[in-house]
């Protein structure tokens, strides 16, 4: 038994939900994007740009309260605790994290055999999930100058400007899809390739037994077998 | 009255001369009051306006205008003055006394060069530059008259040329995507350095070359500038004696900042998802949307559909060719000419210049992903390959940093072990081992039962 016990305060529910918003979200974001870039079937074009845009607000309306719900709800800052903690703070640097860097980029490229101990999030992680909000945010703005409703007003309007035109937004947005998916892959790949415990608690909160971590003593304490193990 | 009588007559003799029936002449101001985005009120003030200043020739009060054209191919004179079949946008003519002009005016060589002179000295004149300017090898890309003496060397370059022209100038107008910035001259892979005239007298007098006030300059993009448009900003600057509302590329507002797409006939078809993926296909028989083929009206700021082409006879789209975005201008950066942003012209993206290499940015992003992918799958072999896959490996018992750093360690794999939870757990699974029963769902991490 290598992996830490999964508990459903490591993502109480408002956060199941607003990550199956997101995924759904972005997954027709995406489908809608490639057929906007280029039509490869006939017949939807309409539908796909309304989508779009309609996917678009969802998946920013979402960011905000995603991103408010993290200053009141409380979650647990590592697997195998049940104790809480107001929940933007397990996107900061915590101490658990300390130094782990070179820790965590080593044990990906196999250069450490062992798992670094650490927090729910380990800092390859913390870093890219701190920096989709803005990614997203960025994503949504150049979205914007392409709209026709928003492309010719203020900030959209000197965006476009600034960078030679519609055809070089166009690219920007285009590549930025790009990073989504580079993400996506990672993040779907990392977060299975050890079991799909993680996924199972992420998107049901399906519990799963495992070592305890206590977020006082910063380590791993003894193990937990009375979650149902399958 | 009886003056005014006279004046009309000698109006509609002009009009008579130049093969223009009133009614040709009032389509026409209605047109332009259509393109400035005045209301149809404003119509017969307009027509007033023109009736008044090509009058006025008489009393000689008319605005002398010098019509520079540099690297171009003449297409903007040619459409606008159409010299072959002259009709009722020619009456603007009328409306200027055109002192220097290489196609248009009668004269040539010492004698149109001296006009040029005095009218720039005498100021208050309107400058419109028609083509770009070459600042290649030292701006010698394009020189223009030099008499042969080396004195005048310099003042021969294209650029000096207008730079001297700006100097006394009330106003400039660019004619074409040329003038404004280059325009498909200033494309890869053309050495000449190709610029648009307000980057240049920016830059020139950024670099301390003079020091003149730079004039209002209007961009009229479109390559080659529509007549239309062009007649429109001339009576506007010379008769309603405003400048038009411009956008933030210097080109009028009212003609420049919509859509071609928004204001397409072949909308329908995008909207329904009826694209033309071939040419000579049953689709474009059909007349569906070019967006397939590479049509850029999505992206390109102008009054096309509206105003049309050949006096008003058709457009680009409605004639079955995808927009390529002549329209799109960027006065500041000759980089990004609409040749540029918009080529190859049958394709949804333009290519990436990389170091010469142009390439198709769907190619590289393709390219990129399916490398991240291999990489992805690799690795997860070697997660397999090093037992990982179930759980993962083995945590430490200690950070590694800390093993390092033990002065400043956050919890040693000791401190873990003989912590007050990692007891109460030990006694739990003891009392669990002993009543051999197994509990019911209870946790036994630190924040208790639960
Ligand atoms: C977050 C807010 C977003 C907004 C406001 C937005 C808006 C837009 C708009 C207005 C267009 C142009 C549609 C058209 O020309 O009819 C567009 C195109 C596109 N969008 Fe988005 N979008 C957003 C997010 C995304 C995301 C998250 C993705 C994918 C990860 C994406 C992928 C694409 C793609 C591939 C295109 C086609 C680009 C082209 O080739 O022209 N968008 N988007
Ligand atoms: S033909 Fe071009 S401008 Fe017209 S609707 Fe299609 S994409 Fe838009
Ligand atoms: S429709 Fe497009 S290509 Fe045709 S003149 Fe207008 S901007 Fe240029």
């Amino acid at each position: 038994m290598a992996h830490l016990a999964h508990y459903k305060e490591a993502h109480p529910v408002p956060f199941i939900i607003t990550h199956w918003v997101n995924l759904v979200s972005m997954l027709c974001l995406i489908l809608t994007g490639f057929y906007i870039h280029f039509p490869f079937v006939a017949g939807f074009m309409g539908m796909a740009r309304g989508a779009h845009m309609f996917f678009a607000f969802v998946i920013l309306i979402n960011l905000i309260v995603r991103i408010i719900l993290a200053f009141i709800v409380k979650s647990a800052p590592a697997g195998g605790t049940r104790e809480v903690v107001t929940d933007y703070k397990n996107f900061l640097p915590q101490k658990d994290n300390r130094h782990q860097l070179g820790a965590w980029v080593k044990y990906y490229l196999f250069l450490k055999k062992d798992h670094p101990l650490g927090n729910k999030f380990g800092v390859p992680q913390k870093i890219t999930y701190f920096a989709v909000p803005f990614l997203l945010l960025l994503m949504g703005f150049v979205g914007f100058c392409l709209w026709p409703v928003t492309m010719f007003h203020g900030p959209f309007a000197a965006f476009t400007n600034l960078v030679g035109g519609l055809m070089i937004v166009r690219i920007i947005h285009y590549y930025l899809m790009w990073v989504f998916i580079l993400f996506m892959f990672i993040h779907v790949y990392l977060s299975s390739i050890e079991g799909f415990a993680p996924a199972k608690l992420m998107f049901t909160q399906k519990e799963h037994g495992g070592l305890v971590y206590d977020p006082e003593v910063h380590n791993i304490v003894g193990e937990d077998i009375d979650v149902d193990e399958d | 009255m009886a003056t005014e009588v006279t004046c009309a007559t000698s109006f509609e003799t002009m009009l008579e001369q130049r093969g223009v029936t009133r009614r040709d002449f009032m389509k026409l101001c209605a047109g332009v009051a259509a393109t400035l985005g005045l209301s149809q009120a404003m119509v017969p003030q307009i027509a007033y306006a023109i009736e008044d200043s090509v009058i006025g020739k008489e009393t000689g009060k008319l605005t002398p205008v010098i019509w520079l054209e540099l690297a171009s191919c003449t297409g903007c004179t040619e459409s606008f003055a159409q010299a072959n079949n002259p009709d009722a946008a020619t009456v603007v003519l009328e409306l200027i006394s055109l002192n220097y002009s290489e196609t248009l005016s009668a004269g040539a060589g010492h004698s149109l060069e001296l006009a040029k002179e005095q009218t720039i000295e005498a100021g208050g004149y309107l400058l419109l530059v028609e083509g770009a300017l070459m600042e290649g090898w030292d701006g010698n890309a394009l020189r223009i008259g030099w008499d042969g003496t080396p004195e005048t060397f310099e003042q021969a370059k294209g650029t000096k040329i207008v730079e001297h022209a700006a100097s006394n100038a009330a106003a400039i107008v660019c004619t074409g995507s040329c003038a404004s910035d280059g325009g498909w001259q200033a494309a890869h892979p053309n050495p000449g350095g190709a610029i648009g005239v307000q980057a240049y007298l920016e830059k020139a007098k950024a670099n301390g070359e003079f020091d003149f006030d730079i004039p209002p300059i209007i961009n009229i993009p479109c390559c080659p500038s529509n007549p239309e448009h062009v007649v429109a900003v001339l009576v506007d600057v010379l008769l309603l004696d405003t400048v038009p509302e411009l956008n933030e590329v210097n080109a009028p507002k009212f003609m420049f900042s919509q859509l071609i797409h928004d204001n397409c006939p072949r909308r329908g078809h995008f909207e329904n998802g009826e694209f033309v993926y071939k040419f000579g296909s049953e689709e474009e028989k059909k007349g569906y949307c070019l967006y397939a083929v590479g049509c850029k009206g999505p992206q390109t700021k102008s009054d096309c559909p509206k105003v049309r082409w050949n006096r008003g006879l058709n457009w680009c789209v409605e004639a079955g060719a995808p927009c390529i975005g002549c329209a799109t201008i960027n006065p500041m950066k000759s980089d990004y000419n609409w040749v540029e942003l918009n080529a190859p012209f049958l394709s949804r993206f333009k290519t990436l210049n990389i170091n010469g290499l142009h390439v198709d940015p769907t190619h590289v992003a393709f390219g990129v992903g399916g490398l991240a992918v291999a990489a992805l799958v690799a690795h997860g072999f070697g997660m397999k390959l090093t037992g990982r896959t179930k759980g993962g490996a083995p945590f430490e018992t200690e950070r590694k940093w800390d093993t390092k750093h033990p002065e400043k360690a956050l919890c040693t794999a000791d401190a873990a072990k003989t912590c007050a939870t990692a007891q109460h757990l030990e006694q739990a699974a003891e009392k669990d081992a002993k009543s051999s029963a197994k509990s019911s769902k209870k946790s036994s991490a630190k924040g208790g039962d639960k």
